[in-house]
């Protein structure tokens, strides 16, 4: 009898586990999907913890997803695919299958840090026998065609403080004779040079400055797509609202941890003079240099991209906020 | 069943039971059970998932095996615990030289004798102190879990290597310390029929052990046993008694807690263990079900100026306020009594008797709250024990749920209160008792009575 005691011992320390362990294999069954286990940390914590996934296309992907603190996301850009919550210590999962090679970013998609941005990875799909088209290479962005500075930080100090108002602006029968948008590309007008075209028109003259910076406010968001303003500001929420502030003005919760250089703040006019679409979209595409503004454009569609630019030119000049048209 | 020769009901008159406690194998597997339990613990806590609610290193051991230990095993069990605790198992086999018995020949360790100036309950103070410190985070970290239970058997292992029998379990141990000394109030006693049986015979094998058995591995001579706080429950004293002398009982409740031969029940060490645990039951009570966020944050934040804030208050309300409360109570009842025999040291230790009915009440409450409103956390994590995405029975998505909210409350609130009422009886007993008039009595107990009721009053505060 000597031997049973260990005999029990090594049961219980080696066969309960190895039972669980078979129990479990057992119920996973085959799966002909690549699986993927993705835990989410906060990026201080290690991000993602698989920054490359390499896939083929075609072949189905099983991703098990949790976290391992907070509360994440997860999403897989320009897939369709509507991002999932990952709860701390609960498995997700989602099936997806690459429809043509590339470069796939998955990201997080709730504010989980100051650095939540930092929280993207890469799915690497391959065509080993090269029978699914390539998507054609995106153009290069407007702002590198016109090569346009999109890190000047110009403001006009004396329009500190000064909020246009598109209701105010919206008076009958008064219109510019002439015209007020770049002659090359509309997208690439600042507000200040529209505003300087507009000072210069002959039928405006009886405008006082401010009352003219109301008329190009109406003009401006007169020509904004509503649809795509509701949609942009949507986006907006969802994905800058923490850094941006709700209502756009730089004050958002997580604004404390940009102070240097400050988040940028949609409603201050004193800077927004001087941008233009272009400029805006360049820097979501890419992100601000030397600012906490994270790139987008390996994430959001480009129609997405417009929809926010709309929606960003909405809360500088409407004079309604955040609130959607 | 019959009446022992001690007070209380004899269990081990029955003869399958005395037969089942006897044989080593009933004890050892249960050992052995909660010892792979201890090994699975461990490694969830190392390998598993880091989310405390999800892991079986956080839910098993501090949702169900503490609400068992609190709400069941001590205060009606004592020591029970101890009696199958696996953290002393791989040292005491290594030590005796064998997994159930030893032929003598294969036994390890250098069996020195614990030094005499270390036999209290300080070094269980300072050890239960230096980790409640940390509770917030050991509780709530699988890891940090992980890491200070194979701390504690690697500890006890090298004691067992160094010094003989149990010595971790009796002198280190800072579970051990909180089990002891609230095990005073448990009915589940080992004891001897007759002590005149003992004193008389010549080779106490209780002591040292012969071959039905080993001697008390708690260093406890069972033949002057008289409190639970000494007694591991091992059982080996029923094993080697040769005189059938050894009996286990159900004793009267508190029957540990009265004076001893006139002196106080506590010891000054004892006392500051009462002390310690009710004031970690009032800041553990604050901490995680008061609504001080603030409070909260700094116990989590260790090594912040806060958690240091938090660690100094914790240890000034230990060692000076509670003490120094106590104390200046017992000063004015001696001063209202005129300076009644045995002094203000005596006065003191008899004061402190109510800390132990009182601090199981505000444990048991705590453990209350804590378990109806994170049980719900075992049945998940049982199904996913490291919370890797497995699903073993089935129970692993069910979403976290409180149980009996309506109901805890006051369940929480009868327990601090019958802790209250305890302790005001045994305090007004225990001045009764050593006191030459029941007056002078009345008034040594007065103030000490008025402070029970003020900590009983915060004790809810904090808990309800």
């Amino acid at each position: 009898m000597k031997w049973f005691p260990r005999l029990l011992l090594a049961a219980l320390l080696v066969g309960v586990p190895a039972a669980a362990l078979w129990s479990q294999a057992a119920r996973s069954g085959a799966d002909a999907a690549q699986v993927v286990t993705l835990h989410a940390r906060m990026p201080e914590q290690g991000g993602w913890s698989l920054d490359e996934i390499r896939a083929e296309v075609g072949q189905e992907m099983r991703f098990r997803l949790t976290s391992d603190d907070v509360v994440h996301g997860f999403a897989i850009a320009r897939s369709g695919m509507e991002p999932i919550s990952l709860e701390p210590g609960r498995w997700r999962e989602v099936r997806w299958r690459p429809q043509a090679p590339g470069e796939y970013t998955f990201y997080c998609t709730r504010w989980c840090g100051p650095n939540h941005w930092r929280m993207t990875g890469t799915i690497i799909v391959v065509d080993p026998q090269g029978i699914y088209p390539t998507s054609t290479a995106a153009p290069p962005p407007r702002f590198v065609r016109y090569g346009v500075d999109i890190d000047s930080r110009e403001a006009i100090e004396r329009l500190t403080g000064v909020r246009p108002s598109a209701q105010r602006g919206a008076v009958p029968g008064l219109a510019p004779q002439g015209a007020w948008l770049d002659p090359k590309d509309p997208d690439l007008t600042t507000p200040i040079e529209a505003w300087n075209r507009l000072r210069a028109d002959p039928a405006l003259t009886a405008l006082d400055d401010a009352a003219l910076w109301d008329l190009l406010a109406y003009l401006w968001t007169d020509r904004l797509d509503r649809d795509q303003v509701r949609r942009g500001l949507e986006t907006f929420q969802a994905n800058c609202a923490a850094c941006h502030g709700p209502q756009g003005g730089g004050d958002g919760v997580m604004a404390e941890a940009f102070a240097d250089p400050p988040v940028a703040s949609f409603t201050d006019l004193a800077r927004m003079a001087t941008a233009s679409t272009v400029v805006l979209e360049g820097k979501i595409l890419r992100g601000g240099m030397g600012t906490g503004m994270p790139y987008w454009g390996s994430i959001l569609e480009p129609a997405q991209v417009d929809a926010l630019v709309q929606a960003i030119w909405w809360m500088a000049l409407s004079g309604e906020g955040s609130q959607a048209p | 069943m019959k009446r022992s020769g001690t007070e209380g009901f004899e269990l081990t008159a029955r003869p399958w039971l005395r037969r089942l406690l006897v044989s080593r194998w009933p004890q050892w597997s249960l050992m052995a059970v909660a010892l792979a339990f201890f090994a699975y613990v461990v490694l969830a806590g190392f390998f598993g998932t880091p989310v405390g609610n999800r892991n079986i290193a956080i839910t098993l051991v501090w949702i169900a095996w503490w609400a068992a230990l609190v709400l069941v095993l001590v205060p009606v069990g004592g020591r029970l615990w101890c009696s199958i605790c696996p953290i002393p198992a791989p040292g005491e086999w290594l030590q005796r030289g064998g997994l159930m018995a030893s032929d003598g020949r294969r036994t390890r360790g250098l069996k020195r004798r614990w030094p005499r100036r270390l036999r209290s309950l300080w070094l269980q103070n300072a050890g239960f102190l230096a980790l409640a410190l940390f509770s917030a985070v050991i509780l709530t970290t699988p890891r940090v879990t992980a890491w200070v239970l194979l701390g504690l058997v690697l500890l006890a292992v090298a004691v067992s290597l160094v010094f003989e029998r149990r010595a971790f379990c009796r002198y280190l141990c800072p579970v051990g310390g909180f089990i002891g000394i609230y095990a005073l109030a448990a009915p589940l006693a080992l004891r001897v029929r007759d002590p005149d049986v003992c004193r008389t015979h010549p080779t106490k094998d209780c002591y040292r052990g012969n071959a039905q058995g080993f001697g008390c591995p708690w260093m406890t001579y069972p033949g002057t046993l008289d409190r639970n706080a000494d007694c591991g429950l091992c059982l080996e004293c029923l094993r080697t008694c040769p005189l059938d002398n050894v009996t286990v009982v159900l004793q009267p409740l508190g029957a540990d807690l009265g004076p001893r031969r006139g002196r106080p029940p506590l010891s000054i060490d004892e006392a500051y263990k009462g002390f310690i645990l009710l004031a970690a039951a009032l800041v553990y009570g604050a901490v995680m079900m008061g609504p001080w966020s603030a409070l909260k944050d700094a116990a989590f934040q260790v090594g912040s100026g806060p958690w240091f804030l938090y660690a100094a208050g914790l240890l000034l309300l230990a060692l000076l306020l509670l003490p120094g409360l106590y104390l200046l109570a017992a000063w004015i009842g001696d001063r209202l009594a005129r300076r009644p025999a045995g002094g203000l040291r005596r006065g003191f230790l008899l004061a402190a008797t109510g800390l132990i009915p009182l601090g199981l009440g505000g444990w048991i409450a705590f453990s209350l709250g804590f378990l109806f409103a994170n049980g719900s956390y075992v049945l998940s994590t049982l199904s996913d024990p490291l919370g890797w995405g497995w699903d073993l029975l089935g129970t692993a998505g069910l979403a976290w749920r409180p149980a009996l909210t309506g109901l805890v409350p006051a369940l929480q609130g009868a327990a601090l209160v019958a802790g209250l009422a305890w302790a005001t009886r045994l305090t007004s007993r225990a001045f009764a008792e050593t006191t030459e008039s029941r007056r002078a009595a009345l008034r040594r107990a007065a103030p000490v009575l008025l402070l029970q009721a003020a900590l009983g009053a915060a004790l809810m505060g904090v808990m309800l």
